[in-house]
């Protein structure tokens, strides 16, 4: 939710600040943006998880800073905006294989639920037939 | 051949211009598949209910691209594609998010029905095992044969077993409520630091006191009790975990926004010109980060922002003092490009004082002198773009004159050098140009036709004349005469004899008449006053070819 307001955000601005100066000190923001969606996925582990991602959104992030160095600010914010996107693809990539491992761990302790109520149907049966057997002996 | 020229350049535009937009259709269609496969496959993930605002937006990103491809914007149609692929496959991991937390919760509440089903399971195991020992009772009646001491002991034992049923069919719904704030616990680990997780645990423990002294209705009324508290806990838990991931986020972010706007301060040299700041900036970053690892999310969040404050502080005062000396430093150097260029120019135009350029150009040497002038006064001025600019002219200016001056002396070489085979001709250089004089009787005396002996001289001189390099020089013809005889009639003579010679050249010598200017001049310029032979030498034809 919050990088959605974020990128709106960014597109009005894209809006009004549309020319000259106001493009770069827009292209710099969104490099600003971008570094933070990094650190993000980085906390919350992409390197391990969302390797592909992450490094992209690197790698355009350098490239936005070398178009910057060379006076392109347009080129600057596109390159900016992919790195930002490419950050937040790594960052709820993270989440989900964390929670995915969450569905494993919950999984196993199911099984292990499953194992216990067969334990007690078997004790429940075998109780069951010692009763049948004690009616049956005492009808004869 | 124009026609063939620009049959050839139209062929090359076919070739060459049509190949690109080609490659760029081919490579927005497979864009376009990428951005819809991602699309299909956030669809197949039913992202479109989970995750609507992501999905609804790759959506539309697909129909910006595809709009932009009629209107044959390529560029942007490509680039709304690549934004719809990956806004797309956000919404595919965040729509694998909902779905895992979903199955989570669906597995975790099976494992709440299993633990609910064992616990039937034992009532019924209790209920059997009652049954078991009543028809045992039974059977012992009916057999009449048992001791009263057997009947009495299989009595407790049934009243023992009622109890244990009791006590077990009340202990169910409490092992379901320990199973729920398993959960709890897991969902969200600090609520055993809360006070409503005290109440619950001991509302769990008295009710178990209560079962234990076969308090049954009292424990009944307990569990109602302890139910509700339980249930409570499990929304507290859920809360608390939503608010914990919240502040965990923005403390993150607060971190995160720090460093870039540190890393910021550190690029403008703040260490230098701001230490006091950064050094608070880093202090609280840290900080910020030490309460992050011990889970004190808002703190840490509290710090971050101290750090992002006291980093933009540190930005402000380096961006200044930082942007003044580079400011500083690009004076410095146009000052020094500008004292080089009017310096430079200086010293070019002194080397060429003693040359021949400014004789030769004296236009172009005057216009350098000029911008010389004008590029001091402006560096006087501290206008150094202009004096630059100013410099660069007269530099211009100069390079062109000498450049001039270098054809006209060349020019004037290599018409010295085919004027020497002129027979008869005494060839000495000029200033705009090459004089070639003919000495001797070339008419007889009186006569306006030029003797046969000379006839050669002309003809080599028009050979000279029409000699590609000097083919479009102005040439002028003198004809002098002694001063024998009147004037008048050397006046004439000289005119008639001018023209003669002009006429010889044009037609048998085929120089282009345009060139050639013919005056006579008669006895009006000797070049010897007093002498012997004076008016041999006077009596002379002066050919002047200019050079410039």
């Amino acid at each position: 939710m919050r990088w959605i307001i974020c990128l709106i955000t960014l597109t009005v601005m894209l809006g009004i600040f549309g020319c000259g100066g106001q493009l770069q000190q827009l292209a710099v923001e969104t490099m600003q943006n971008a570094q933070v969606a990094l650190s993000s996925a980085e906390a919350m582990g992409a390197q391990e998880t969302a390797e592909t991602p992450l490094s992209t959104a690197q790698e355009m992030l350098v490239t936005a800073e070398k178009a910057m160095n060379a006076g392109d600010a347009a080129q600057a914010y596109r390159l900016a905006l992919r790195a930002y996107l490419h950050a937040r693809i790594a960052t709820e990539t993270a989440i989900a294989v964390r929670e995915e491992a969450l569905v494993q761990e919950a999984q196993a302790q199911l099984a292990l639920s499953e194992q216990s109520i067969a334990e007690v149907s078997q004790r429940l049966e075998a109780i069951k037939a010692e009763f049948e057997a004690l009616r049956d002996d005492s009808e004869r | 051949m124009k026609f063939y020229g620009s049959l050839l350049l139209c062929t090359c535009l076919l070739v060459f211009g049509c190949a690109k937009p080609e490659i760029d259709e081919v490579m927005l269609a497979t864009q376009f598949q990428d951005a819809q496969q991602a699309i299909n496959n956030a669809a197949e993930l039913e992202a479109e209910s989970l995750v609507p605002e992501e999905y609804g937006r790759a959506v539309k990103l697909m129909n910006f691209a595809r709009n932009s491809q009629e209107k044959a914007d390529i560029p942007q149609s490509m680039e709304f594609a690549y934004q719809a692929e990956w806004v797309a496959l956000i919404a595919i991991a965040k729509a694998r998010q909902h779905r895992a937390k979903q199955e989570v919760v669906s597995i975790r509440e099976q494992i709440y029905q299993q633990v609910i089903r064992a616990h039937e399971h034992e009532r019924e195991i209790g209920r059997i095992r009652q049954a078991i020992t009543e028809e045992r009772l039974a059977r012992a009646l009916r057999a009449g044969d048992k001791g009263q001491q057997q009947t009495q002991q299989f009595s407790a034992e049934i009243a023992d077993l009622k109890i244990k049923l009791r006590q077990a069919e009340l202990r169910a719904p409490i092992l379901g409520l320990e199973g729920l704030v398993t959960i709890t616990e897991d969902i969200y680990p600090a609520i055993k630091e809360t006070a409503d997780y005290e109440r619950v645990q001991a509302a769990i423990a008295s009710i178990t006191n209560l079962i234990a002294q076969e308090a049954f209705s009292d424990a009944e009324n307990a569990i109602t009790e302890a139910r509700t508290l339980v249930n409570d806990l499990y929304q507290l838990a859920g809360r608390n975990r939503e608010a914990e991931v919240e502040a965990k986020t923005n403390a993150q972010i607060a971190i995160a926004q720090a460093e870039v706007i540190i890393q910021r301060a550190q690029i403008l040299n703040a260490n230098q010109h701001a230490p006091q700041q950064l050094q608070e900036a880093s202090s609280h970053l840290q900080r910020a980060k030490q309460e992050l690892d011990t889970q004190r999310y808002e703190q840490a969040q509290q710090s971050a922002q101290q750090a992002q404050q006291s980093a933009g502080k540190a930005v402000a005062t380096a961006e200044v003092t930082e942007y003044r000396q580079r400011a500083q430093q690009e004076l410095n150097t146009l000052i020094a490009r500008a004292r080089r260029a009017v310096g430079g120019l200086g010293e070019k135009i002194a080397a060429q004082a003693k040359t021949q350029v400014p004789q030769l150009e004296a236009k172009l040497y005057e216009l350098a002198n000029s911008a010389y002038e004008k590029s001091q006064s402006a560096f006087a001025a501290k206008e150094y773009d202009n004096a630059i600019k100013a410099a660069a002219e007269g530099d211009d200016y100069l390079q062109r004159a000498i450049a001039n001056a270098r054809q006209v002396t060349s020019a004037k070489s290599d018409v010295l050098l085919a004027s020497k085979q002129v027979p008869n001709a005494i060839v000495t250089e000029q200033k705009d140009g090459v004089l070639i004089r003919i000495n001797g009787n070339v008419f007889a005396y009186g006569s306006r036709h030029i003797r046969p002996e000379f006839i050669d001289t002309f003809a080599q001189l028009a050979k000279v004349l029409r000699t590609a390099g000097f083919s479009k020089y102005p040439v002028r013809i003198e004809v002098h005469t002694s001063s024998l005889g009147d004037a008048k009639g050397n006046q004439r003579v000289s005119m008639e004899r001018a023209d003669s010679i002009k006429r010889f050249l044009t037609t048998d010598g085929r120089v282009d008449a345009g060139r050639i200017t013919a005056v006579g001049l008669g006895e009006t310029r000797p070049i010897v006053e007093d002498g012997p032979n004076k008016e041999e030498k006077n009596r002379r034809i002066d050919v002047i070819i200019k050079t410039n």
